[in-house]
């Protein structure tokens, strides 16, 4: 069982140090070979190293300076010199397209560390110290889920401005909850095992429990829920380009692009239909990644 | 019973109070007066300064508020900057559009999620089964704007079969409706398949085959009916989300419903118009929530013991 085996291996620290490190590394080897068997998840694994590598070196990889216009080429269908045509200011689809993989994925991956860490801290407080510190922080996880995500991100936005930073703020805030609402919940199961209370029993700080013990039992769980909140926060980071809240022009993202392409769409399909695909790619690759890590590290699916 | 739902109640108004307060600060802390917005750029300072008392944001913060909750519970959330409609009268004449767009949506959602899902289940491993399967992973992860532009692209332009804008003919919502649906047709399905193969596996279940029962009465009297229960609560969360879903897809498609009027009010910076869009939005958002949880306490009585105490 994952959790319990992550905390024999993280109370085995007082017993001796080795073997801890022995079990805990049995724990994610064991799980990690589990992913391996997986093909479908291999592949998903594969499509994303591949999506990093190219956001990493896309002026490599872009045939095509992103931002370069050339009218008298504007509209272009596919074709030899632009593999993806060119939009309505004569600039390469598919380097736009390229391009636009840095902006997802770092949407995608900042907002939900940022989250990540807000909701953590908040959810292993309240889960920690119950009472009033508890009330409080549930009651403010209620109130920001209070509102569906879209209408909430749109509003976060309006008031900071479009941008970049923006956004990963505003997803940011968008999806803390999820962690607080997880995280409370296990450090409030977890704070009753006997290896945490040894360790209030041999003095340990509060912090000590939670930071050395409790924490470290939650994290597989952590990393599931971060796998499978990029993708929803890189829908999201497009739906807000789309509207024109997002990641501004000329900055290429995906969003955007089909926005752009929306009043060609009677002539000139392809220019909507390619970024859509790129975000389908990312998302799909993603969600199965994560589905696939679910099963490998949650304890109640394996058998 | 009772007291599980008086705490939901409580619990609720506290949410509302919390919707209330974040909904005020998030448009008082908007970059730029909403005086200058209305009025010429080249105003004079005292008609200004007579627009800003008439409106009353020349009151401290904390009256501002308690008059806007005040208004606010009384139905009256100000009027538009631009067209000086009441708000309140403005959404509840594009609820209207909004709500036939979703229930369509959540109809065609709720219909065929539900029977793709049993069918995948029973044919689990199935060319069939990959087929569904894989389509609802490729229906959770598109987005529902492309989706629509995409039907706009086949159905409206390449095929001609329904228009791609507006809601003048009755055809004008197949689209919209497809393109909103397809979401939660998607993840409906795949919660329902999920749930029929757990189901299917009972004891119970095989109890009922070894009765002779038909194998339809098998499937639908003893399976679905039990499966059901996660399909309620997905249903139940997706409403409120397929509500604000709805926005971008009447964008899309020009439908003047609530989220067009939301997206409408942001570019042209109508401030009460969006503030009361957003609660309003909220308002139902939160209370959607509160009757699918009372409603999934009566089905499932193991909700209201865990959760009353």
């Amino acid at each position: 069982m994952a959790t319990e085996g992550a905390g024999l291996g993280a109370a085995g620290g007082f017993a001796g140090q080795e073997d801890a490190e022995a079990r805990s590394r049995g724990f994610w080897a064991d799980s990690m070979s589990r992913l391996a068997e997986n093909r479908l998840v291999l592949a998903a694994a594969l499509i994303l190293a591949v999506l990093v590598a190219v956001a990493i070196f896309a002026p490599s990889v872009a045939p095509y300076d992103p931002a370069k216009q050339s009218l008298a080429e504007s509209l272009q269908g596919p074709g030899a010199r632009h593999l993806l045509g060119t939009d309505e200011m004569g600039r390469d689809i598919l380097s736009r397209i390229i391009y636009g993989t840095r902006i997802s994925l770092s949407v995608g991956i900042v907002s939900q560390i940022i989250a990540c860490c807000v909701g953590v801290c908040l959810g292993a407080l309240a889960g920690f110290y119950g009472g009033f510190t508890d009330t409080l922080i549930s009651r403010a996880i209620e109130i920001f889920s209070a509102f569906p995500e879209l209408l909430f991100a749109i509003g976060i936005m309006f008031v900071l401005g479009p941008g970049v930073i923006n956004v990963f703020i505003a997803l940011g805030l968008l999806s803390w909850t999820r962690y607080a609402r997880l995280v409370r919940g296990q450090v409030m199961q977890l704070r009753e095992m006997e290896y945490a209370q040894a360790c209030v029993a041999c003095g340990g700080s509060n912090a000590r429990v939670i930071l050395r013990h409790l924490l470290p039992n939650c994290f597989s769980t952590i990393i599931v829920l971060v796998t499978l909140g990029i993708p929803g926060a890189i829908l999201m980071e497009a739906s807000l380009s789309y509207i024109g809240l997002g990641v501004q022009p000329p900055t290429a993202s995906w969003g955007q692009m089909i926005s752009a392409a929306q009043q060609y769409i009677s002539f000139y399909p392809y220019y909507s239909i390619a970024p859509g695909i790129a975000i389908i790619v990312t998302v799909l690759a993603f969600n199965i990644f994560g589905d696939g890590l679910r099963d490998a590290l949650d304890p109640r699916i394996r058998e | 019973m009772g007291a599980y739902i008086l705490k939901r109640l409580a619990q609720t108004f506290v949410v509302l109070w919390g919707v209330s307060l974040v909904t005020f600060i998030l448009m008082n802390v908007v970059p730029g007066d909403p005086v200058l917005l209305m009025l010429e750029r080249r105003a004079r300072p005292e008609d200004v300064a007579r627009v800003r008392h008439e409106m009353g944001l020349d009151k401290p913060r904390a009256v501002q508020y308690f008059e806007f909750v005040a208004k606010a519970v009384r139905l009256d959330l100000g009027r538009s900057y631009f067209t000086k409609e009441p708000v309140t009268t403005a959404l509840t004449r594009r609820f209207g559009v909004t709500v036939r767009l979703a229930s369509l949506a959540y109809a065609i959602a709720l219909l065929l999620g539900i029977s793709m899902g049993v069918a995948a289940a029973l044919k689990r491993g199935s060319a069939f089964d990959s087929l569904i399967t894989g389509g609802a992973a490729l229906g959770i992860s598109a987005p529902v704007f492309w989706v629509a532009i995409l039907l706009q692209i086949v159905f409206g332009l390449r095929l001609a079969w329904f228009p791609i804008s507006g809601i003048r003919s009755p055809g004008s919502f197949v689209l919209p409706a497809a393109a909103l649906g397809i979401r939660y047709i998607a993840s409906i399905s795949r919660v329902t398949r999920t749930s029929m193969l757990e189901v299917i596996s009972q004891d119970y279940i095989r109890t009922a085959r070894a009765k002779g029962l038909a194998e339809k009465t098998v499937i639908l009297k003893h399976a679905l009916k039990n499966a059901l229960i996660p399909i309620i609560t997905l249903a139940g969360t997706e409403l409120g989300n397929l509500l604000a879903g709805s926005m971008l897809t009447e964008w899309v498609f020009a439908i003047p419903g609530m989220g067009k009027q939301m997206v409408d009010s942001i570019l042209m910076r109508d401030l009460p118009m969006l503030q009361g869009t957003v609660l309003y939005v909220a308002v139902i958002f939160v209370m959607s929530n509160l009757v699918v949880d009372i409603s999934y306490a009566f089905i499932d009585p193991r909700i209201r013991y865990s959760h009353g105490d």
